[in-house]
């Protein structure tokens, strides 16, 4: 499946071209989108003054990026057409064909747009609080109005998956294009499935959401496709997102403790280490440095103190390069990217 | 290798079309596309993954059939929209012709699957044990003919686990929830009641009570109410499901029968006698759904099927969609043929009345392949 050559590109036509980045081209996800890059350092832009498709990525080479409604740059990840994406994670799931789709890997998840993707059904129905609720209704309304429930949806293969893992099968799914909460009122559908954040467009429209009637949590992440045929170009690319991305976000998760250190301490190390997860990246020293998951932080500045260490200074890092990157292991396996490395 | 083989399968094809016109039944050519609410209205969402589908140029979503019954009911159902004076009149058809499904239910890729299937269907007749016998001894027939001699066959009976629960005299709601629990075993532990005192609800005279205040609930959620359920449908659930002491539950023992019945597998001679002692061990009548049981099987003992192995589960059928009574099933490790009854089919299809029909497909390239 995932081949490091010129899959797609059999006359090599698109090698000068690069590779593809895209990003939403509107809403609140492209603002959250860009402001990621910028914490990167890296500056996206759009051309011609912001209302063009295409644009540029100040400090990355080998790749052009697109701005593209999310739902395009899910299938453009699938098809090939795009190398790397920032997409939400229930528009991939919903395009994937089985658990074993191995057309999109995703090498982050990016902490927001996040939005849960649930099963609501007229407040009206007081009677339906979770799904066997739904389903025993199902059966009843079939006998009764000699036709099956209706559920509108934009995410016709989630929630179909959903529902049969939970025994449903007495309804019909219909396709939403937009204004999905709307259906039941309108009589288009009788329950919808939709994606909600505050849950108040839900309730604004005399919905609610079933007990049990979570599909997914979804947030934006950043995707590559397996499909896409990657030069050592374009994976140098990727590896520079990726390195700013893990340095970024290993530093955002940790603070540099720094403290006075004497070979009396090495029981006080090993103790930093069991109880508070703390690393010491560079060894041991006069002037320990240790890195400290920031949720320990204060338990871990308590301790020191117990162990006569006065002053302890926490320092928020930048970035924090490991030389092996998380993420870019994840994916380097997927894609089979080792024939194109080290070019 | 080839010629043979299609030489072995175009002689089939030759003495079926034979046997099957000698016993009065009628070849209909059908359509390969067909509308996919066919198929997804009889069978609900869970037909759709393996279901190819596309949409047509009007927008109309299509599929490629993935049996013949569902053609041949609705060849049927226009053939009685067309000449309605024919509409009681026994109809005895079949067809032939490739089926088309994915080959898995969580991936598109791999292509088409391309089945050939024989499908014969008796449809009217409302002796429905006489016709239940006809169509089994008919593909006991046709396998013969593929070279296949004796093999075991499963039956079941989803009307008989029907009768069972009417004798037993409980509520119509809680009937209704017991019936689900054929195809949906893992839902009879909850029906029984937790302590072994029997629960009964005189849900008539407390509802009238409670309809005020339900109203007055159902006026705070909302000033038009929106969907399609009506406010009487809302306001009975609610009541038997959400005022749980009200809630009438199987009683222990009545829950441990129907379990049992549920378990029940024997040989089919062995079937009505064993049915029949749980009947009376739970001090209830058989009703007309045993009568029938007990005379198909020893018309099936009797006929032309006896040399074959047939038992009888009570729980078979419990996956397939659409019957409503007798069902069989011949297979190795692979299905060689199948069909049942499907008494409700036509008339959710559209037809005006209830149309009595039962049927059977053959994979017949699969029988020809066991015959060796």
């Amino acid at each position: 499946m995932a081949m490091a050559s010129n899959q797609g590109d059999p006359d090599g036509q698109n090698n000068d071209r690069g590779g593809f980045l895209a990003i939403p081209g509107k809403g609140r996800i492209q603002n959250d989108t860009l402001a990621f890059f910028e914490r990167l350092g890296l500056d996206p832009v759009r051309a011609r003054g912001g209302r063009a498709y295409d644009g540029t990525m100040r400090g990355i080479d080998g790749i052009s990026v697109n701005f593209l409604p999310s739902r395009d740059i899910a299938t453009g990840l699938r098809q090939g057409t795009i190398h790397i994406g920032v997409t939400g994670e229930d528009l991939l799931s919903e395009l994937n064909d089985s658990r074993a789709d191995t057309s999109v890997a995703i090498a982050m998840p990016l902490g927001f747009s996040r939005a849960d993707l649930v099963v609501s059904v007229p407040r009206y129905w007081i009677d339906v609080d979770d799904l066997s609720d739904l389903e025993e209704v199902a059966v009843a309304f079939r006998a009764r109005h000699r036709r099956r429930l209706r559920v509108a949806t934009k995410y016709p293969n989630l929630t179909r998956r959903f529902l049969a893992s939970h025994g449903l099968a007495d309804y019909r799914i219909v396709e939403s294009l937009g204004a999905t909460e709307g259906a039941p009122a309108t009589g288009r559908a009788d329950l919808i499935s939709d994606i909600t954040s505050s849950g108040a467009t839900l309730a604004a429209n005399g919905l609610k959401t079933l007990r049990n009637g979570l599909i997914m949590r979804s947030e934006a992440v950043l995707a590559i496709s397996l499909a896409a045929s990657w030069t050592p170009a374009t994976l140098r690319a990727l590896r520079h997102i990726l390195d700013l991305a893990a340095a970024e976000h290993r530093a955002r998760s940790v603070r540099e403790l720094r403290f006075r250190y004497n070979s009396d301490d090495k029981d006080l190390l090993r103790l930093l280490a069991d109880r508070f997860e703390c690393s010491a990246p560079y060894g041991e020293a006069a002037m320990m440095i240790v890195h400290c998951p920031v949720r320990h932080l204060h338990a871990a500045t308590v301790c020191l103190h117990k162990h006569g260490k006065e002053i302890v200074t926490a320092v928020r890092t930048d970035s924090i390069f490991e030389r092996s990157n998380p993420f870019y292991e994840r994916i380097r396996n997927l894609a089979n990217f080792s024939a194109l490395e080290g070019s | 290798m080839e010629g043979d083989r299609a030489r072995d399968v175009a002689n089939f094809m030759r003495q079926c079309a034979a046997s099957l016109a000698e016993q009065g039944y009628h070849c209909v050519p059908l359509p390969v596309i067909q509308p996919a609410d066919a198929y997804l209205d009889l069978i609900g969402e869970n037909a759709r993954p393996r279901l190819v589908t596309f949409v047509a140029p009007g927008g109309e979503e299509m599929c490629l059939r993935s049996d013949l019954t569902i053609p041949l009911a609705r060849h049927r159902l226009a053939e009685i929209a067309m000449q309605p004076e024919t509409t009681a009149e026994v109809a005895r058809l079949w067809a032939q012709g490739a089926v088309f499904r994915y080959p898995s239910e969580t991936s598109t890729a791999g292509g088409v699957n391309e089945v050939h299937h024989i499908d014969v269907e008796l449809m009217h007749e409302t002796d429905s044990v006489a016709a239940d016998c006809e169509v089994l001894v008919l593909t006991c027939t046709l396998m013969e003919l593929a070279g296949i001699g004796s093999m075991p066959i499963r039956t079941g009976d989803i009307a008989l686990f029907g009768d069972f629960v009417a004798a037993l005299g409980l509520s119509p709601m809680l009937t209704a929830l017991v019936l689900r629990c054929f195809h949906h075993p893992q839902r009879l532990e909850p029906l029984i009641a937790p302590s072994t005192r029997t629960k009964t609800i005189r849900a008539a005279s407390i509802a009238d009570d409670l309809k005020g205040p339900i109203e007055e609930l159902l006026g705070l959620t909302e000033s038009h109410p929106i969907g399609t359920r009506s406010t009487e449908e809302i306001r009975e659930r609610f009541l038997r499901t959400r005022l749980t002491d009200m809630h009438d539950y199987l009683d222990p023992d009545r829950g441990a029968l129907i379990r049992e019945f549920l378990a029940l597998r024997s040989s089919l001679a062995a079937a009505p006698e064993a049915a029949a002692a749980l009947y009376r061990r739970g001090g209830i009548k058989t009703g007309p759904g045993w009568e029938r049981f007990a005379r198909r099987v020893s018309l099936l003992l009797d006929g032309r099927c006896s040399h074959h192995k047939i038992n009888f589960e009570a729980c078979f059928g419990r996956e397939m969609g659409y019957y409503t009574g007798f069902v069989f099933e011949v297979a190795t490790d692979q299905r060689l043929a199948g069909g049942g009854r499907y008494d409700r089919m036509l008339q959710d299809l559209g037809a005006h009345t209830a149309v009595p029909a039962v049927g059977c497909a053959l994979w017949y390239e699969r029988l020809l392949a066991a015959a060796g």
